[in-house]
């Protein structure tokens, strides 16, 4: 079971992109969120950091086995579990975000439960097949949604509609509401998610290059999440960008070249699809491998469980949009991904550390 | 809107994964310290 380091670059780009494109990032900030967006990259390259170090002391070993062989079965086992419950969460609200969208888009008269199972059917289709198959729908998939995004900015900016001194004033207020956003909520998100991939790392075919590969796929989805947020502001304007559901959509329905080429919305609903559908598999996966690798059940059977705990857990647990962003952005991307992206990776790296500079002295005794 | 309420109004496992990813933490912080003391003592045995 093995993948490449080019589809560890799709599969790395595909997850990141997901929900990021579609909205404002670092609105509050307004005609700035740019700039959010760009000192977020920065510290996003620290966190991104602190996990492919994380990788490299143990190439052969995902996150669980990592945290038992650190700290034993027990607590080891209460970390892996905590984990796992992240990643699902995660996944949790990307589904149900990426279906109510769906619904909000392009199917409006279709029952929202009917959406949520055809989207877990094809996550459970895809799971089954294991994360070589994933790898190589990314190669194939990655290309299609880049061209798609980069053509879209294309036609948006030929149909004129682009007014870049939307941008100004720049830093009107001074640089502090810019950093008041990058830390932690546009530092973790996207760039910290990446955490999902320590379950994925050890099956990548040459561990060496990984760090390479990681940070160039970071460095790309940056440049394009800088680029859709100048696209989103200049046409939108800040009121109209911050105020709207999906930014994206409403950004694609202003396409209009000679009344020819316009009424582009299914391409959006594509991107939306596809991008969503890679963030919850991944975390849904990333879940799944830690459950399998902590109780030593079969894949198979957790892969089931899990799906249909996921389309319940939605169901009952986030009953509309406006409940799936403050679960979203006040309370996940406030309280969660600090913790569970930057400092417990941060502190299981210190005990890495500590541990062989422990390890070091003894052998030089002995 | 003050931590509590909003762990009251999000639901039950998001609010475990926050409380048990705070209590985590603490115990990395505590076994990263006796990783700390366990070097100063070797260290200090050794010179």
């Amino acid at each position: 079971m093995h993948i490449s380091n080019y589809q560890l670059f799709c599969l790395l780009v595909m997850h990141s992109l997901g929900s990021s494109t579609l909205f404002a990032l670092g609105i509050r900030a307004k005609q700035d969120a740019w700039l959010v967006v760009l000192i977020g990259l920065v510290i996003g390259f620290g966190i991104i950091w602190i996990h492919t170090e994380l990788q490299k002391n143990y190439p052969e070993k995902n996150l669980a086995e990592i945290n038992m062989t650190l700290f034993g079965k027990f607590f080891g086992g209460i970390l892996t579990i905590l984990f796992a419950g992240y990643f699902i969460w995660i996944s949790t609200l990307n589904f149900s975000e990426f279906a109510e969208l769906i619904a909000i888009t392009a199917l409006q008269s279709t029952p929202i439960v009917a959406i949520q199972t055809v989207f877990a059917a094809v996550i459970v289709y895809l799971t089954l097949k294991n994360i070589e198959v994933l790898g190589r729908v990314s190669e194939i998939l990655m290309p299609i949604v880049m061209l798609s995004l980069i053509t879209l900015y294309i036609l948006i900016i030929f149909s004129g509609k682009v007014d870049l001194k939307e941008l100004q004033p720049i830093l009107a207020k001074g640089i502090k509401p810019v950093l008041k956003e990058v830390y932690p909520t546009f530092s973790t998100f996207p760039y910290g998610e990446d955490v999902v991939f320590l379950m994925y790392y050890c099956y990548v075919n040459k561990s060496e290059n990984i760090r390479k590969f990681v940070f160039s796929a970071i460095f790309m989805l940056g440049t394009v999440l800088i680029i859709s947020t100048v696209i989103i502001i200049s046409v939108l304007g800040v009121p109209f960008a911050s105020s709207s559901t999906i930014a994206l959509i409403e950004v694609v329905k202003m396409i209009n070249i000679g009344g020819i080429i316009t009424n582009l919305d299914a391409i959006g609903v594509v991107i939306i699809f596809i991008g969503g559908l890679f963030k919850a598999m991944l975390f849904f996966y990333g879940s799944v491998l830690a459950l399998s690798t902590l109780f030593k059940i079969k894949r198979e059977v957790i892969i089931i469980v899990m799906a249909i705990f996921l389309v319940w857990f939605n169901l009952t647990t986030i009953p509309n949009f406006i409940f799936h962003r403050f679960a979203g952005i006040s309370f996940t991307n406030s309280y969660l991904h600090e913790i569970y992206t930057v400092y417990i990776p941060f502190l299981i790296l210190a005990a890495i550390w500590l541990k062989n500079l422990n390890n070091k002295i003894m052998t030089r005794k002995g | 809107m003050p931590t509590k309420e909003i762990l009251l109004k999000v639901g039950v496992l998001p609010s475990v994964l926050y409380l048990g990813g705070v209590l985590c933490l603490c115990i990395l912080v505590l076994i990263i310290l006796y990783y700390l003391i366990l070097l100063f003592t070797r260290i200090i045995l050794h010179t």
